[in-house]
């Protein structure tokens, strides 16, 4: 386990949810989320949402195929939320209630 | 809506077929009989799409495609010579599989039985035992049996007939001259999806093939995005027939707003919820309030098509109520943080979304099975399945 913050000094905010929410694959973050309690996702939307503008800005200055692993780990985490907000927004709940169990959706990437 | 307003005028830019307005027959969906003939006389006779040309990029790189309503398994190979090539996936010997694996690449494939080896051309370049065999067997002649295989827009077809009797590029016609402008070589594929509902194929094809639905089954999702006034029942903005296949303009809200991540996101690029008409090779009939367009290549495959991505759908017969699903979504190359996040808001909205759309399927499939309705009453703003089965019937009188 590596020591040390795992995302950009002005975003050390958020290092309580590093290590839960840096997630490389659409998958991961995905069985993250379906994990997670509703209240553990709201607080996660409510620390990072009011922020995601400046760490778009921040990580736009980056380039996307060559990113040092800070920036990597922070644009993970904005996926990460990404991914969650739909469950904050539109579904009040980790997944859609009204639809199809999505243990049998698969998701390759 | 009131006695007195106007209903929303879908506009139809083509010839709209003679298809009557009568009920639509249950049999179809959930008779074992009809799905035998729909196997011999659709998927046995149409093209079908099985994979992008990019997946299969270098020589020597093969991919296994199964397709149950056949009963095949094909190889689908890029030779030496940088040629794209489809082979049954048996051995000429005695009938086993050639490739064990997936996906790889290799010269060839080695069959694990007595090991005769075939080029990645279809070649068998070694034959095991080959002083054994009786005087006049011709190594030459044992080669990998091809299928019939053609491309468009890196869209990788099969046929099952070695002499299909029209071309692809025909049998497209119009649909392929209305997506030719689309920069499909300019797409990557960001996500793959599978699903294997107990449904019959055409139940799980009409859930996406109509726009009507989303005032229900997408009330959490995308709530009035597609239905408001002065279209509250979410009819299309367009529909087009080009021969077998048929395309369909969903209109969009103009007052709809995205949830807020989706609004911040979509500063940086086009999301789904936010899809504006600057694009080739969409939104044909130039309609306002355009939101995407659903693309149904008869029998099986959708390609539909918005600003900068697309997303192709796949609906293979297992049985007459079991399908294999497959969704893939492509996007142009985002240029930074900024336009990935919001190609992501896209994928997830549109993903989550598909699993409300799969929320009938099964229900659907076992009520039809009950046999209690005989048929099912279909409005305008589901003339795609009208046309679907009108189709099909054609092909099985054929």
């Amino acid at each position: 386990m590596a020591s040390g913050p795992m995302l950009p000094a002005q975003f050390a905010d958020w290092e309580p949810y590093a290590a839960t929410w840096c997630l490389a694959t659409e998958h991961a973050r995905r069985e993250q989320r379906m994990h997670s309690t509703q209240a553990q996702l709201e607080q996660f939307y409510k620390a990072v949402k009011p922020r995601l503008d400046e760490a778009i800005q921040y990580l736009n200055d980056f380039p996307l195929d060559d990113m040092p692993q800070r920036e990597r780990n922070l644009l993970n985490l904005a996926l990460s939320l990404v991914e969650i907000s739909v469950a904050v927004e539109l579904f009040f709940n980790p997944w859609p209630l009204d639809a199809y169990p999505w243990q049998e959706f698969s998701v390759a990437y | 809506m009131g006695a007195t307003e106007q209903p929303f005028i879908t506009k139809y830019p083509t010839a709209v077929p003679a298809m009557g307005d009568g009920p639509l027959p249950v049999a179809p969906y959930i008779s074992r009989e009809f799905f035998e003939r729909e196997r011999e006389k659709v998927f046995k006779r149409a093209w079908l799409e099985v994979a992008r040309a990019e997946d299969i990029p270098n020589p020597g790189d093969y991919r296994v495609v199964d397709i149950e309503v056949l009963g095949w398994s094909l190889i689908l190979t890029r030779g030496e010579d940088g040629q794209l090539r489809g082979f049954h996936n048996i051995c000429t010997h005695r009938g086993n599989k050639v490739a064990q694996q997936k996906a790889g690449n290799a010269r060839g494939f080695t069959c694990g039985f007595h090991g005769w080896v075939f080029g990645n051309d279809g070649e068998l370049k070694y034959m095991a035992g080959e002083e054994y065999f009786p005087p006049g067997t011709d190594r030459c002649k044992l080669g990998l049996k091809p299928v019939t295989l053609d491309t468009w827009n890196g869209f990788v077809f099969i046929h099952p007939q070695a002499e299909p009797a029209q071309t692809l590029r025909e049998f497209l016609g119009g649909m392929a001259d209305q997506l030719d402008p689309f920069p499909f070589d300019r797409c990557t594929r960001i996500a793959r999806y599978e699903a294997t509902p107990r449904a019959n194929w055409k139940v799980v094809l009409d859930a996406f093939q109509e726009a009507f639905h989303a005032i229900m089954v997408h009330r959490a999702s995308l709530p009035k995005s597609a239905a408001a006034a002065p279209n509250p029942s979410a009819a299309l903005t367009s529909a087009r027939f080009h021969g077998p296949h048929r395309s369909l303009s969903a209109w969009a809200n103009p007052d709809y707003r995205p949830p807020e991540v989706g609004m911040i996101v979509g500063k940086y690029g086009p999301t789904f919820a936010t899809a504006k008409d600057q694009f080739p090779g969409i939104n044909p009939n130039r309609d306002e309030n355009w939101w995407f367009d659903i693309n149904v290549v008869f029998p099986n495959f959708f390609c539909d098509t918005g600003p900068g991505w697309y997303f192709t759908y796949n609906f293979w017969p297992i049985s007459e109520n079991r399908t294999r699903w497959t969704m893939d979504i492509y996007q142009l190359k985002a240029e930074h943080a900024g336009g990935l996040l919001a190609q992501e808001h896209t994928k997830i909205l549109l993903r989550d979304a598909v699993l409300e759309d799969f929320s009938t399927l099964e229900a659907t499939q076992q009520m039809m099975e009950t046999g209690v309705l005989t048929h099912i009453t279909i409005s305008e703003l589901e003339i795609a399945l009208r046309h679907q089965m009108h189709i099909i019937d054609q092909w099985l009188a054929a």
